[in-house]
């Protein structure tokens, strides 16, 4: 049932966007239907497959310069109030700015190709990981911290062998909304200049009035963002096996 | 009592003293700039093998002096000796233990590794059987491949009190380590931790229980808030080894009232 109901009101809902879509009086380029959109999935697939390619190409290698941009932030926020004092409002601004306000300077600065996407993507990514990361290095137990400073325990130690899997939990949490975000700045960074990609392709296909194809291309973005997402939580579990225990504790 | 004014490492007398604490006090800075004193001078003469319990409502300072102790937060005065040593050289010869209230093991370790954890760091990576040995004393045998989530409360307290152990501190300092279980569990920790030492280290053991006290020690201080200090040092003259069965006798009670009058007799000591 956990898995049958969800599925089943997916379902519904397409089929009700179907009725709507077939029997009313909705023109194709307001609403295309569900049915029409896969057959167009079809039709164009070599055109879709290979915009899809260049987008996750863009999304996977911004997102790796987000996150590695991200952990290497929090660093010195975690260690430094100085640096949080300093860095941290700006990280915030940085963030209040519209991204899709910065991306023709991107493009003016980084040239026509893939870079401004890489950029754009960067940007998205890295604050959710900076921050998540920074609280995950600075929560780890005082007592803890006390116990290790003891016995001379080294600073490279204690990040290493404590403050960095203490925080992986919580960077997890940051590279899940990171992902997401990801996808949304790739395809913002195409929208403001771009030859190829999903994105490039919806606005090629609205500008035509093309809405089967723009529904297409939208629904391909969904599939790379939740593959992406699931990818994540796969990784998640893989790696920090501890943190998902399902078993339950022993008595005393 | 002794003055504070000795020099450090000077051989007197009370040197013989596993732990010598003279005049040791401790104030931090307020965010107005004031001084909040948290302990005021204490001294304190604790003999090798003695097992002393510190004693007192919340907010005595009991974990403060527990830590000035340990080293691990520095005296705003005062001289602390181990081994008529400053404290700083006990430090570096790794003579104490630490186990406090919280287990604070490592989610992502097992019992084994846990219980390792300051062994790897010193790089004594060889004494995987002395762990495997002190698991079994805490009665964990079984266990050894288990995650923390995995276990319960007491179980992660034995956890910590073999990596403590796995050092083979000369003086083990508690800060109430058995505060956050169930009474039950509680009073069953105590008596197997009677057991495990046996009596051969210096422990200081920071309780507000005055029953668990009573069962642990040689001698209870008790400490009093506003400012941390000493207001009465009662020796336990229960025979040992001690077991549960200790709690029944006249003697165990009589302690008991005793040490409860000294710390409503104290000033604060009610409503502490």
């Amino acid at each position: 049932m956990q898995r049958i109901l969800p599925a089943a009101f997916i379902l519904i809902l397409l089929a009700i966007w179907e009725v709507v879509a077939r029997l009313g009086s909705v023109p194709q380029y307001i609403l295309p239907a569900p049915t029409a959109i896969g057959a167009r999935v079809v039709s164009s697939w070599g055109t879709l497959w290979d915009a899809t390619l260049i987008t996750t190409g863009e999304v996977l290698i911004g997102f790796a310069i987000g996150v590695v941009l991200g952990i290497a932030l929090a660093i010195p926020i975690a260690y430094s109030p100085l640096v949080r004092n300093t860095v941290y409002p700006l990280i915030v601004a940085s963030q209040a700015v519209p991204k899709i306000a910065i991306a023709p300077l991107l493009v003016l600065w980084l040239g026509f190709d893939i870079w401004p996407k890489i950029a754009v993507t960067a940007l998205m990514v890295f604050f959710p990981v900076t921050v998540t990361a920074a609280e995950g290095f600075s929560s780890v137990d005082r007592n803890l911290l006390d116990l290790l400073r003891s016995v001379n325990a080294s600073g490279t130690q204690i990040f290493f062998r404590i403050r960095f899997p203490h925080a992986l939990p919580h960077i997890f949490s940051g590279l899940k909304v990171g992902i997401t975000l990801a996808v949304v700045g790739a395809v913002v960074g195409e929208w403001v200049g771009a030859d190829s990609g999903l994105g490039y392709l919806l606005t090629y296909a609205n500008t035509l009035l093309d809405s089967t194809l723009l529904f297409a291309a939208l629904f391909l973005l969904i599939v790379l963002g939740v593959v992406l997402f699931i990818a994540v939580e796969f990784a998640e579990r893989v790696l920090l096996p501890w943190h998902h225990d399902d078993s339950v504790a022993l008595g005393n | 009592m002794t003055t504070g004014e000795l020099a450090p490492g000077r051989l007197d007398p009370a040197a013989s003293a596993h732990i010598a604490v003279r005049g040791a006090a401790k104030s931090y800075r307020t965010a107005r700039g004031g001084a909040q004193e948290a302990l005021a001078s204490v001294d304190l003469e604790i003999p090798r093998g003695q097992f002393v319990s510190l004693l007192g409502p919340s907010g005595c300072g009991k974990t403060t002096l527990l830590k000035l102790i340990g080293g691990l937060i520095p005296r705003s005065s005062g001289h602390l000796l181990v081994d008529g040593e400053p404290v700083e050289a006990a430090l570096r010869q790794r003579k104490f233990g630490f186990v406090f209230q919280d287990a604070t093991l490592l989610p992502w370790k097992n019992v084994v590794d846990n219980a390792s954890l300051l062994l790897d760091i010193t790089g004594q990576r060889n004494s995987r059987d002395r762990v495997r040995s002190l698991i079994r004393i805490v009665g964990l045998e079984g266990f050894e491949h288990f995650y923390p989530a995995q276990l319960s409360g007491g179980m992660k307290q034995r956890v910590s009190l073999a990596r403590a152990l796995a050092l083979e501190p000369e003086i083990l300092l508690m800060d109430e380590p058995f505060a956050a279980l169930d009474a039950i569990t509680r009073d069953r920790m105590g008596e197997e931790l009677l057991k495990i030492l046996d009596g051969s280290r210096t422990v200081v053991f920071v309780t507000h229980s005055i029953p668990e006290a009573v069962l642990l020690s040689d001698r209870v201080v008790v400490m009093s808030a506003r400012p941390g200090r000493v207001v009465a040092d009662v020796r336990i003259d229960l025979p040992r080894p001690r077991n549960g069965e200790v709690r029944r006798s006249p003697l165990f009670g009589e302690l008991e009232y005793r040490l409860r009058s000294s710390i409503e007799d104290a000033p604060g000591g009610r409503d502490g």
